[in-house]
């Protein structure tokens, strides 16, 4: 049963009058002549009562196969079906093979060039822009989940997504090569529409950035992740964004002013403004958990300027970057960075329900394996099914239904080796109503 | 005696082992009556250059009657380290209170910083003076070599037998203030005839309970300074002072009896315990201070003076008024109103010595409270905000220096700027220097901060002598700066890079080291794990360095594992910012190195509990030798996923969604060059997410806007066609109103509805519904619109009044289309 609240219905009866009065503020309408102003007026009911008809009419049905496929459809792919696809999918719901259906709306273009690329968008920038361009962050997170690659890759694999220049050519689309130093090959396939899923192929990160295998940590080291999070700045970024995308927690979820402070480095000042209270009620709370782990990243760097898109990773292996080692008198007995060694202070403590995985050691040297440390905790599992729920479901949680759901998810996806599109469609099928 | 040299930290030391204290001073007399008349010395000449400099730095300073002179002369009260009948016999005097290895311990110093005569107002002030004239005696501050350590054994005490001051004062009203009241609010009372701090026979008691507990030790009551003093004869108000004393320990520890201390855990395996003012002064030597003539350490911590130290004639003291606070561990916070300045008279002295000179340093210790300030000064010898000699100032996240010269303007304008980003609200070493070649430099801790002058350099002969030096603002209050003050020192030379670099290193306040001791854990005399110590802020302990050292001859350690310290604070181990919790390492053994064996170079911030006086810290340990504490940590808090508030079922297909749904459904491509140019025209303004509670009315302009392009380009693309795809049958050259309804419902309404609304689909509209709505907006024969205004045209868009326009049946196609397209039926999901 589909419901939804009274506001919607208010709010559509008032489109047609507003859409009247942007046309003729703006003399946009492209359907002119004459009888323009008619057109409008026509238009204008029209569009209002089919407005009311689509919000409102819809409330009181019942979701059978029909409707079940519709839903499901239009929650993985943003699109409505087309009548044959339709018929498919709810003759595999009235079957009960939902799953099924589920899986055949998934091969659609629109699962990878609308939702998915939408879906990952967010998490490349710091601004969360879902309007950037398509970019090698985003194109390898399709990529994982077209070739069901088991979706902890995503933090720490020697693995980038490209479009195939030969396949490409072939077929009439022209497409500047990829580069470690632009972003162009992406834009160019996204303004031309390529279907994703038809064109990416996989390639090694190290060999097309030029950066060592070993130093290779999946989107995090991606082109776009780099031009983000390791700009200028400290490189806590990267840190905070990948806990932030990846384990569903900002700093101020995991802040713990119980943690050793022993690895906060030395411009962190230990007194804001001549107040210590700040600094140990506050940033201790962050730095301590934080700064030990942002360690993995000390030999990375993005070359070009900030805001500009130029540039590219640098890694400089076995040397500090001078950004970990700015503005030390703000506290001299701060951390020095010596190298590359990072440590999850998290595993002790309140944070250590996060579920980090018994089998790794908690420490180690370089992004590759704090990403394997991140993507092996539960938290990561969880915050994948949180995050599919919510884009298919098109909110969070809001029972204890939905909590139990997703709680299955998360214990599905650890079961069955970390297949993003299993979430996906876990998440359908829950929401394509009853 | 034996001296040795540390590497880290920069210090010397000699180590000591049961160093006992002096005592049984003399009974005090009153200060001498005041006298400005200087001494002439007529004696011998000094038999060395070290008399010829105690001379010069020390006793022509010394000598004044209103100072040490009137008493300590030959003849008067030992030592006659100020006689003026020989200097060399004033040296041998002087030798034997004066340490010249740590000026700042000497007896002299503390005598008077105790509060014995002082010529100011202020006790510290007249020790701080007293302190500068030995370095410079000493000439410790020529070398900028570092002072030297004398560690000795500490006191040994338990951790856990702390008492503290509670917050009521009604124990020590009960107990102490009586005494204090009776007998000596004489002296120490503000409102005395000469009032002498600190006030702990105050009228008011909550203001006398406060100023006593710096002077009063609950743990050791016979040790309390109020005690000591009755026992050094100190105005006792009975004939037999020691009967005085005893009463006064008595009511101390009846105080101290209503306050229960408290225990560390037993588990805790424990050092000894120490305060702060247990620990031996580290050397606050190291500076280039040749050529000081003013300087400001902020050392008084209470009343409205910042005395000038610099022993440089005539003292320009600053009055603090307005919003001000004194920080613990040396400084000044002025807030909002608030400024130190001194007399024009007084500050005369700077343009005097620097106009002569036309070289100069502005030097400080600072922490801006914000990095957002602008034009406002930090340090500023100028008489309006238009006319001035030379400020530091903050401009934003810089510093300024502006500076009159003949190349610049009365003001001191054009500003020199610092770097951006350069200032920040954190412990800051800036320093401005001048000299008319290589004109304004700005060093930021001890580094050239890369600014360069723009303004030829010039000498600084135009600089007025009747401003006033003003540090927060100017002297009208105008230019207002925020933030703490912790040294500020002008010299009237352009201190070099190595200088100032010196300067930095030296650091800024009372520095201390504590040296806990671990004898009983490990078995081995006289052993310690030591920090140095200070006060960080008014809130906040500095630990920083820790090292193991045995004192005695010779030590050789055997080892002994060490594994996570921690430190605690009165009875409990510090819950926030322990950084040693994760060391693990062996004292002495293979390890050791003379004289001590740097254990960390990390340091971290303790939170103040109740005071310098009276916190007791102590360290503990994971494991030290066969000692051992096994940790647990807090509970896990596991994954929780809180239910939210109820959402709507449904939501809005987003701005790619809308796009690809809408060429899904029309099969026009979205790279058709119109298309994509009106998608991205209107991209940012369709719905960003699914919240259909978002929905804004510009979300369906977007939308309207984007449907009109496609069914345009649908209806053209089929016009084209011979064989249409969408509207199968339809022929779009003959004229609308010739075209039978039948024909508009099968060709063109019954496609779109199939297409863009589906059919049999229960929770879209009803196609019926959908299609009567559609026959309506074509094919109506009623006159209504426009509303209240019938222009005798069938309001259906395919009817006319005869034949219709030749293009009207693209265009009510079009319309059809773009209702149906740019409905809720698509935008909803």
């Amino acid at each position: 049963m589909l419901r939804h609240s009274p506001l919607f219905c208010a709010t559509a009866q008032y489109n047609g009058t507003d859409i009247a009065a942007y046309r003729n503020a703006t003399g946009l309408n492209r359907v002119n002549g004459v009888t323009m102003e008619r057109i409008r007026r026509h238009y204008i009911v029209a569009g209002m009562i089919i407005g009311l008809l689509g919000a409102c009419i819809g409330s009181g049905a019942v979701a059978g196969p029909r409707e079940q496929a519709k839903q499901l459809h239009d929650r993985l792919t943003g699109t409505p079906a087309s009548e044959p696809l339709l018929t498919e999918l709810a003759d595999l719901i009235d079957q009960d093979m939902a799953r099924d259906a589920a899986l055949r709306a998934m091969q659609e273009d629109a699962f990878y060039d609308v939702t998915l690329k939408n879906f990952v968008m967010p998490w490349t920038n710091e601004e969360q822009n879902v309007f950037a361009p398509l970019n090698d962050y985003v194109a390898t997170v399709i990529g994982l989940v077209r070739d069901n690659i088991d979706f902890r890759e995503v933090l720490s694999a020697d693995l980038v997504y490209v479009g195939d220049s030969t396949a490409l050519s072939n077929d009439g689309y022209s497409i500047p090569a990829v580069s470690a130093s632009s972003n162009a090959h992406y834009e160019a396939l996204e303004s031309q529409r390529v279907p994703l899923q038809d064109y990416l192929v996989p390639r090694q990160q190290s060999t097309l950035y030029g950066i060592p295998s070993d130093a290779t940590a999946g989107v995090m080291t991606s082109r776009a992740g780099a031009m983000a999070y390791f700009v200028a700045g400290t490189n806590r970024a990267m840190l905070r964004f990948t806990l932030m995308h990846h384990l569903c927690r900002d700093m101020e979820q995991l802040h713990d002013i119980s943690r050793p402070a022993d690895r906060i480095r030395q411009d962190v000042t230990r007194s804001p403004g001549g107040d210590s209270r700040v600094f140990l009620n506050n940033c201790v709370g962050c730095h301590n958990g934080m700064d030990p782990m942002a360690q993995a990243f000390a030999y990375y760097n993005w070359t070009g300027e900030e805001g500009t898109g130029a540039g590219q990773i640098e890694y400089t292996e076995g040397s500090v970057q001078p950004k970990y080692l700015i503005n030390a008198n703000n506290f001299p007995f701060g951390f020095v960075t010596p190298d590359d060694r990072w440590d999850n202070y998290w595993r002790s403590g309140p944070h250590s329900g996060l579920g980090w995985s018994e089998s790794l050691p908690g420490g180690g040297n370089g992004a590759k394996s704090l990403g394997e440390e991140l993507a092996n905790s539960e938290a990561f599992a969880t915050c994948q099914a949180e995050k599919t729920f919510r884009a298919v479901c098109l909110r969070g949680a809001t029972s204890a239904a939905d909590v139990s759901q997703i709680e299955t998810m998360s214990s599905n996806f650890r079961g069955n080796g970390y297949q993003l599109k299993e979430l996906f469609a876990d998440a359908a099928i829950y929401c394509m109503g009853e | 005696m034996t001296m040795l040299r540390l590497l880290t930290p920069m210090i010397l030391l000699t180590v000591l082992a049961g160093c006992g204290a002096d005592s049984g001073a003399p009974v005090t007399s009153n200060p001498p009556p005041l006298d400005e008349g200087t001494v002439n010395y007529t004696g011998p000449s000094p038999r060395s250059a070290d008399i010829a400099a105690f001379k010069t730095h020390l006793w022509d300073n010394l000598v004044r009657v209103d100072r040490c002179g009137a008493c300590h002369d030959a003849g008067g009260q030992a030592p006659a380290f100020v006689r003026r009948d020989d200097i060399n016999l004033a040296f041998t005097a002087a030798s034997t209170v004066v340490n010249l290895f740590t000026p700042a311990s000497s007896e002299m110093v503390s005598k008077v910083g105790g509060g014995h005569n002082c010529w100011l107002d202020s006790d510290q002030a007249c020790a701080d003076l007293i302190t500068t004239w030995i370095e410079n005696w000493a000439g410790a501050n020529d070398s900028g070599e570092a002072g030297l350590i004398e560690f000795v054994a500490p006191v040994i005490r338990d951790a856990g037998e702390t008492r503290y001051f509670p917050v009521s004062s009604s124990a020590f009203e009960t107990h102490v203030y009586p005494l204090l009241s009776n007998f000596c609010s004489e002296c120490h009372e503000p409102a005395a005839e000469s009032p002498i701090s600190p006030y702990i026979g105050h009228s008011n008691v909550e203001a006398a309970y406060q100023a006593a507990q710096g002077v009063i030790n609950l743990d050791q009551p016979s040790a309390s300074r109020v005690v000591q003093r009755l026992n050094e004869s100190h105005n006792c108000w009975s004939d037999d002072c020691s009967s005085d004393a005893i009463d006064m320990t008595d009511a101390i520890a009846a105080m101290a009896g209503t306050i229960t201390p408290q225990a560390p855990p037993e588990e805790l395996v424990l050092s000894k315990a120490l305060r702060l003012t247990d620990g031996i002064l580290a050397a606050s030597g190291g500076r280039f201070d040749s050529n000081v003539i003013a300087r400001y350490e902020f050392r008084t911590g209470n009343g409205n003076t910042a005395f000038d130290t610099s022993g440089i004639e005539p003292a320009i003291n600053l009055t603090l008024s307005g919003d001000f606070e004194w920080v613990g561990g040396w400084g000044v916070r002025i807030n909002n109103g608030g400024k130190a300045q001194g007399s024009v008279s007084s500050s005369s002295k700077l343009a005097n010595l620097i106009r002569a000179s036309s070289e100069f340093t502005l030097e400080a210790w600072v922490i801006p409270s914000t990095p957002a300030q602008t034009n406002a000064n930090i340090i500023s010898y100028s008489g309006s905000a238009q006319l001035r000699n030379v400020t530091l100032a903050q401009q934003q996240a810089s510093y300024a220096a502006l500076l009159r010269h003949e190349g610049t303007s009365l003001n001191g304008m054009p500003a020199m700027l610092s770097p951006d980003e350069s200032l920040q609200a954190t412990l800051q070493h800036v320093a401005l220097t001048y000299d008319p070649v290589a004109g304004r430099r700005l060093f930021i801790n001890g580094v050239d901060s890369g600014a360069s002058d723009q303004q030829a350099p010039n000498l600084l002969g135009s600089w007025d002598d009747i401003y006033a030096l003003v540090l927060g603002s100017e002297a009208d209050g105008s230019r207002q700066w925020q933030g703490v003050l912790r040294f500020v020192a002008i010299h009237n030379r352009a201190l070099n890079e190595e200088q100032l670099a010196q300067n930095f290193a030296a650091g800024v306040g009372e520095r201390f080291f504590l040296l806990f001791s671990i004898s009983e854990l490990i078995d081995s005399p006289d052993s310690y794990i030591g920090f140095e110590v200070s006060r960080f802020d008014n809130h906040a302990y500095l630990f920083a360095e820790p090292f193991f050292i045995v004192l005695g001859e010779n030590p050789g350690p055997m080892p002994v594992a060490l594994q996570g310290m921690r430190i605690g604070i009165n009875g409990q181990e510090v819950g926030v910012g322990q950084v040693w919790t994760n060391l693990s390492t062996t004292l002495g053994g293979v390890d050791w190195q003379a004289p001590l064996q740097p254990l960390s170079p990390l340091g971290t911030v303790i939170a103040l509990q109740n005071g310098e006086n009276q916190d007791e810290f102590f360290l503990t340990f994971a494991r030290l030798g066969d000692h051992e504490n096994v940790y647990t940590d807090s509970a896990p808090l596991p994954i929780v996923i809180t239910p939210g508030a109820a959402r709507p079922l449904i939501g809005l297909r987003t701005f790619d969604e809308v796009h690809a749904s809408m060429s899904a459904v029309t099969g026009v491509a979205m790279t058709r060059t119109d298309v994509r140019d009106t998608f991205n025209l209107v991209r940012q303004q369709l719905p960003i997410n699914e919240a259909a509670d978002g929905f804004v009315t510009a979300h369906q302009i977007g939308v309207a806007q984007l449907a009109i392009e496609y069914c345009n380009a649908l209806v053209e693309e089929e016009a084209d066609r011979p064989v249409k795809q969408f509207f199968t049958g339809m022929d779009f050259t003959i004229n609308a109103n010739s075209i039978p309804d039948g024909d508009w419902q099968s060709l063109v309404i019954a496609p779109l509805v199939s297409r863009m609304v589906g059919n049999n689909i229960a929770t879209q509209p009803a196609a019926a519904a959908v299609s009567a709505e559609l026959e309506g907006l074509l094919l109506s024969m009623a006159d209504n619109k426009p509303v209240d205004a019938p222009d005798g045209i069938p309001d259906g868009l395919a009817r006319c009044n005869g034949a219709c326009p030749a293009d009207q049946t693209l265009i009510a196609t079009k319309a059809a289309c773009a209702a149906t397209l740019g409905s809720a039926t698509l935008l909803l999901q």
